[in-house]
């Protein structure tokens, strides 16, 4: 029986191998961001059927609606607001994030002082601190910033304490014992060896950085890519909605293939190095 | 290791060596349980050029006392006094504490912050120094431990130190690339004019090395014994053997 299945299975691989190793498809096996695209496309082809293009539009709509926004003259203004508070956002939590945490790593006063604001921080949901700041400072760009802030601190805080805690102290220890200057111990150790701990607290910060804006913009906004999403919602525009987050889902994937990763592969070349193979 | 020659020598260590004395020197440490002595009036003589093993068991404060005189760990009471004012001193540790996003050279650079003589070049020849001409630019990852170990005693000698302090440098290698390493150690310390005081809790190493022993243990320097065998020293031969096992039986009368 088993024989029988196995012939089979040969018999269907053989009869479909031409077409299984044309050039193209060896060539897709070769490029998955571009299988990528064509899954995405691909499935959204067939929700936009599934929903008759209406709540979701097909992919072309989407692209020439991306199209027409983009040429329009206001798009800049509203991706440059966004941008604005995300990034002021980002840098403002960043900051506060590596006091805590460092302060969390180094010292059981700060320990005790801070841990109580990350619990806090982190139990409180998102939507949460988006509704609150709009009751308080209404409509502005002061809400998207301090609603992304009270979001990502906690996190930020919590991935730099642990990143900060794991420094390896021998290396410490080994500088001082040949009188390392502190500042060249930050510069040469420190920062080389909290570097993945930065580049995660980035990553997340940015990300959720985004999302929280965006949310906020939603909420209280008179600018920004969450207020026009909701505008041309509520005007049905369905297709410059969907517009609208592939240009948001376009800038996050520049900043992750433009800025992070070449980042990262010049801060990790060493990681590259090729593995000792010693016999035994 | 290639054998160092003359023209390596001038190059690379000028400074000499310097001897060390310490005076009722006492270290404790406070603990949940009140005060721990780790050892209580210490006093030895060091000479400068000298191969000195602090030899004892786990815990017995050996590399603590290694610590005091770096300069690491400050002592409860008591003092040291080297014959020169603000000696240089190397130090080798039992792992090599390399910085593994920094390449061999570089990690020979990173301990010469205020050398403003410092050029790529010393740095070479201290790594051909211990056979590692083909690996200037490879990072540590890239290293066996033998090799990582050596960019260690390479980093040492390049800052010419007139002490070099050596907390059991081999005890995590295999036992023939540590065979090995202590025969080229014992070659760079006769070509080089240096004072090291050497960590081990292996009896037989310290035999291998050092001009004498001194052993810790309950607090104190139990036994001070000069090796009187001739180098090169072959733990085959009989007279090593010997005096093996007489060292053995004297380091363990501290249990008796």
């Amino acid at each position: 029986m088993a024989i029988n299945s196995s012939d089979r299975l040969s018999k269907v691989y053989n009869k479909y191998s031409s077409v299984l190793n044309t050039p193209l498809l060896k060539e897709l096996k070769k490029r998955p961001r571009i299988c990528e695209f064509i899954f995405i496309f691909s499935v959204w082809t067939v929700l936009a059927y599934i929903f008759d293009g209406s709540a979701l539009p097909y992919p072309h709509e989407v692209l020439y609606g991306t199209w027409q926004v983009l040429t329009e003259g206001n798009v800049w203004t509203h991706i440059s607001y966004t941008f604005t508070s995300t990034f002021i956002a980002f840098f403002i939590t960043m900051a506060i994030g590596i006091v805590m945490g460092i302060s969390m790593a180094t010292n059981e006063y700060g320990t005790k002082l801070f841990l109580p604001y990350v619990v806090i921080g982190l139990s409180v949901p998102a939507i949460a601190w988006a509704a609150i700041a709009t009751l308080i400072y209404g409509i502005g760009i002061v809400v998207p910033i301090l609603s992304a802030i009270l979001v990502m601190y906690p996190i930020v805080a919590l991935i730099i304490w642990k990143g900060v805690e794991d420094i390896d102290a021998n290396r410490i220890q080994m500088s001082d014992s040949f009188d390392i200057s502190r500042r060249r111990m930050v510069r040469r150790i420190i920062l080389p060896e909290i570097a993945p701990t930065l580049f995660a607290s980035s990553r997340y910060g940015l990300a959720v950085g985004w999302k929280i804006v965006t949310i906020a913009e939603i909420f209280a906004g008179s600018r920004g890519i969450g207020y026009m999403i909701i505008l041309t919602f509520d005007q049905f525009q369905w297709s410059r909605t969907w517009a609208w987050a592939v240009i948001f889902i376009g800038i996050v994937l520049f900043i992750e293939y433009a800025i992070f990763q070449p980042l990262e592969k010049r801060a990790y070349k060493y990681k590259e190095a090729e593995m000792y193979t010693a016999m035994g | 290791m290639q054998k160092s020659n003359s023209k390596i020598e001038s190059d690379l260590g000028t400074r000499g060596a310097t001897g060390i004395k310490t005076h009722s020197l006492t270290k404790e440490f406070e603990v949940d349980e009140g005060t721990e002595v780790v050892f209580e009036d210490v006093n030895i003589n060091i000479e400068p050029g000298s191969f000195v093993s602090l030899v004892g068991r786990s815990g017995s404060g050996k590399s603590t006392l290694l610590n005091i005189l770096s300069g690491i760990l400050e002592p409860t009471s008591g003092r040291i006094e080297y014959d020169v004012d603000d000696p240089e001193i190397g130090h080798v540790f039992q792992s090599p504490r390399l910085l593994p996003w920094d390449t061999c050279l570089e990690n020979i650079e990173y301990v010469h912050e205020d050398n403003s003589n410092y050029s790529d070049d010393i740095a070479k020849k201290h790594l051909d120094m211990v056979g590692l001409s083909d690996h200037y630019d490879k990072y540590p990852s890239g290293l066996s431990g033998g090799q990582k170990q050596r960019v260690g005693i390479a980093r040492a000698f390049s800052i010419d130190p007139e002490v070099l302090l050596m907390d059991e440098p081999f005890s995590n290698l295999d036992e023939i690339t540590a065979e090995e390493l202590r025969k080229e150690l014992a070659e760079l310390w006769e070509n080089f004019n240096k004072t090291i005081v050497f960590v081990t809790h292996n009896i037989t190493e310290a035999i291998q090395l050092s001009d004498r022993i001194l052993m810790i243990g309950e607090g104190e320097i139990y036994a001070d014994i000069e090796v009187p065998i001739d180098r090169p020293r072959r733990v085959e031969d009989n007279e090593f053997i010997e005096f093996q096992t007489k060292a053995i039986k004297q380091f363990r009368s501290v249990d008796e």
